[in-house]
């Protein structure tokens, strides 16, 4: 299913200054018409547009409400929890194996920044750890400044290539991103992890199972009350990348660094494992990284599949 | 015993409105006190509600030839609905309880199987008991009562929503 999410086609940066691109409504459109898409069609033709134009400020308040709706799914999903369990042991391995301070972690396309301001207010990670999120979009991550700020947490979020970072990123993580990345792109997205020097990144996404796209339906349904976040929603468990293409994806790219799927077994009971993480570190962190999971007693230890 | 039954299930019914209705507006990490508001704002949305059928029920019986047996008939009706919806009210509280234990899959597992499901069908679930209540009561009035108070009921969720559809954008506001 490579069908384009309506989000991703909204806007449009220039990939060296980041600034916004315009972007022509009936590009959109027709994008979508041709995906097969027209119920997505249709709500891309309704979007606010001037001179065929969409109006930037509409579809930044659109992808705000969108993106509070995605935290509303992620609370509910303990999204901040899952991240955790896999972080903070990944944190004290790299601590053990004497790791430069501080420990950065930088959320790649963190939206509103929800996970990283868990971790921030929950997360208990430790006074040598940094929390960063980077995104394009200025209006989503201004929200999650005010919103950090109204709650005094400590964490930064930056419009910014999170591989790009004048300082760079020690641990990268994203939730619900990977998908968006498509054949070449997705080997593309974890070669430059590598590149950036990052010591290990996690990142978790919608698990493909033969309930998720059902259960996406029905938490959409439920849940969401944007049309947008109903639709795309859906597509990203269609979308969802299969724990072999990660694995693979993160061979191919990240050289140096060790692979691994989290929770990618999918068992008898898929409802239980809605989302999979591939796991990357430098090979000299495998032992004790498995070592600090396992300390978590069988819950931690047997969800962590081999390392490549 | 019925009439009260079916007031506090409204009331609770309500209270949930108000917190589905608050929530996924609010970026904060710690709305205790956002969604304790939005609960109360439900609950006091279903006061309202109950008192107004309340009182039309009363006006009914009042007009009614015969007041005794259509309040009769008012709580075979009050009891096949009680039937239905306390059915799912059950349910749904016990997927809640999997809320307060320590486990991470636990409160998945409750999402998923339960509390997802369970609120996309909610609308249907009032219909179904009214239909129910209403296709097997005696009376006509039994059964416009019926339909009422479930379509009343029905509307609370619509009416809270109705301040943020009129363009109020996300709140980033303090809890």
């Amino acid at each position: 299913m490579d069908a384009p999410e309506i989000s991703d086609l909204l806007v449009d940066y220039d990939p060296d200054t980041l600034a916004r691109l315009p972007v022509r409504r009936s590009a959109v459109v027709e994008r979508l018409r041709a995906a097969g898409r027209p119920g997505a069609a249709r709500l891309a033709a309704r979007l606010p547009a001037r001179d065929d134009l969409l109006d930037e400020a509409a579809v930044d308040a659109l992808l705000l409400r969108v993106h509070a709706e995605l935290q509303r799914l992620s609370e509910e999903f303990d999204q901040g929890e899952r991240v955790r369990f896999v972080l903070a042991p990944l944190l004290d391995a790299l601590r053990a194996a004497g790791a430069p301070r501080p420990l950065r972690v930088v959320d790649v396309g963190c939206g509103l920044g929800y996970v990283v301001r868990w971790l921030a207010a929950r997360g208990a990670l430790g006074a040598d750890v940094e929390l960063v999120g980077c995104d394009y979009n200025r209006a989503l991550i201004e929200a999650a400044r005010a919103a950090a700020s109204d709650e005094g947490l400590p964490c930064r979020f930056h419009v910014a290539n999170a591989f790009t970072l004048r300082e760079p990123a020690t641990v990268f993580l994203s939730t619900g991103v990977v998908h968006h990345f498509r054949g070449d792109a997705l080997v593309s997205f974890f070669r430059e992890q590598a590149r950036a020097g990052a010591l290990a990144f996690i990142h978790f996404d919608i698990k493909p199972s033969h309930l998720s796209p059902l259960g996406a339906w029905i938490f959409h349904q439920a849940r969401m009350r944007e049309p947008l976040s109903r639709h795309d929603g859906v597509l990203s468990a269609l979308r969802a990348h299969a724990g072999d293409a990660l694995l693979a994806a993160a061979r191919a790219g990240a050289e140096g660094l060790s692979s691994a799927l989290f929770d990618g077994h999918v068992g008898p009971f898929p409802v239980l494992r809605i989302m999979h993480a591939v796991i990357g570190l430098r090979p000299d962190l495998r032992a004790r990284f498995v070592d600090q999971l396992e300390r978590l007693g069988p819950r931690g230890g047997r969800r962590l599949g081999a390392f490549s | 015993m019925i009439p009260a039954l079916l007031t506090l299930l409204a009331l609770v019914d309500a209270a949930f409105c108000g917190f589905r209705d608050a929530a996924g507006r609010n970026p904060r990490i710690e709305k205790r006190a956002y969604f304790l508001r939005a609960v109360r704002r439900g609950a006091l949305a279903g006061l309202i509600a109950v008192a107004a059928l309340a009182a039309l029920t009363f006006a009914v019986l009042g007009l009614a030839p015969d007041p005794a047996g259509l309040w009769l008939d008012l709580l075979a009706a009050g009891r096949r609905l009680l039937l239905v919806y306390g059915a799912y009210a059950a349910l749904v509280c016990t997927a809640l309880l999997a809320y307060a234990l320590p486990v991470h899959e636990a409160r998945v597992l409750a999402s998923v199987t339960i509390l997802g499901p369970f609120t996309m069908v909610r609308p249907w679930v009032l219909a179904a008991g009214a239909l129910l209540a209403a296709l097997a009561a005696a009376r006509a009035e039994t059964a416009a009562l019926t339909l009422a108070s479930a379509l009343t009921i029905g509307l609370i969720e619509r009416l809270l929503g109705r301040g943020w559809r009129r363009g109020r954008p996300v709140p980033f506001r303090p809890s």
